[in-house]
């Protein structure tokens, strides 16, 4: 496909709080959920999250979205409470168009 | 640059708790957070604040049963806290809240229950809009809520929104927790708007320049130099 005609994305750096280890499948699956919840299947399709990479330590990792349902994202994060049954915050650091911007700084 | 205020955080009657939440909202990019405690927790968290980095702000909550309670409650402490916020838990406290000059911020019960009977109404933002009232949203009244309630708690906020604006009720987004889990950053807060209809820069309004013009202009009446609205002693 050509770039012009590509979905345009937006990369989000995101930290998760909470007392429990989580796992990157756990967040993605509270991700989708929320999203779920927040917007039902036709937001889920317009978002399209997906946990890129999830380092279980920092308890940090990077989600991908359409540019276009950036707030709609930010806004299904804002709603999470709990990551598996464990009381949790996901909360958004920083907001790029590119990989490569989202980790210089 | 925005500088954006949690209008709501509610913290205990012990000092050692207020540094975490100066950190996290801090961290979070609050410039100026509000918190509805006791005195001398707030003088605590006003020690800590130019070591952290975020102003603080004293807020007490109103919980009165009628109008006269309310009334006594305002003579009493309107002078000692920057943000007055009133729990409008019926019509009668909710009516009388909204006309007085003294209340900065009316805010509803989370109950589902209480909240259909007992809701921001065409009078009350009639009377909220003459007396420069905010109308708050505390976004923890969704959070970890039964997937049921949240979407009629959603709609019964929708419908009070769109009446503060229609009659230029400054519409505050707060927070409201009382842990550190239940804080979120200013643009999550403003993005729970759009699940009410809300443009995303009008929301971000909603958690800068609207709490802040209220902290501001109450700090300018708590001054010793303040006379009267307008008129100010020039030393």
């Amino acid at each position: 496909m050509m770039p012009v005609r590509r979905n345009s994305r937006r990369y989000l750096r995101i930290r998760v709080d909470g007392q429990c280890a989580v796992t990157g499948k756990e967040v993605q699956d509270a991700v989708q959920r929320g999203t779920l919840t927040a917007y039902g299947v036709h937001g889920l399709s317009t978002i399209e999250p997906v946990l890129i990479d999830f380092d279980e330590e920092e308890r940090a990792g990077t989600i991908r979205c359409n540019s276009a349902g950036l707030i709609k994202m930010r806004s299904a994060l804002s709603l999470i409470t709990s990551v598996s049954d464990n009381p949790s915050a996901i909360r958004v650091e920083k907001v790029s168009g590119t990989l490569k911007g989202l980790r210089s700084k | 640059m925005r500088k954006f205020v949690d209008l709501h955080v509610k913290i205990g009657s012990d000092a050692p708790n207020v540094r975490p939440f100066l950190t996290t909202a801090s961290k979070l990019g609050f410039s100026c957070i509000c918190l509805a405690s006791e005195n001398s927790s707030i003088d605590a968290a006003r020690e800590m604040s130019q070591e952290v980095g975020v102003d603080v702000a004293g807020r007490v909550d109103l919980t009165p049963r009628n109008a006269n309670e309310l009334m006594s409650a305002l003579r009493r402490v309107r002078r000692h806290f920057e943000v007055v916020a009133v729990r409008c838990g019926s019509k009668a406290v909710a009516r009388q809240a909204a006309k007085d000059h003294r209340v900065d911020v009316i805010y509803y019960p989370t109950e589902l229950s209480t909240r259909r009977k007992n809701r921001f109404d065409r009078q009350e933002a009639a009377l909220a809009s003459e007396a420069s009232c905010a109308y708050e949203i505390n976004v923890s009244d969704l959070l970890g809520r039964e997937p049921l309630i949240i979407p009629r708690l959603i709609s019964i906020m929708t419908d009070e929104i769109e009446l503060a604006r229609r009659h230029d009720v400054p519409v505050v987004v707060s927070s409201g927790s009382g842990e550190l889990l239940a804080m979120r950053d200013p643009r999550g807060l403003a993005a729970i708007l759009d699940l009410m209809g809300v443009e995303f820069d009008e929301a971000l309004d909603m958690v800068s320049i609207n709490p802040s013009r209220i902290v501001k202009v109450n700090r300018a009446k708590m001054s010793p130099d303040f006379v009267a609205p307008g008129i100010r002693r020039a030393r």
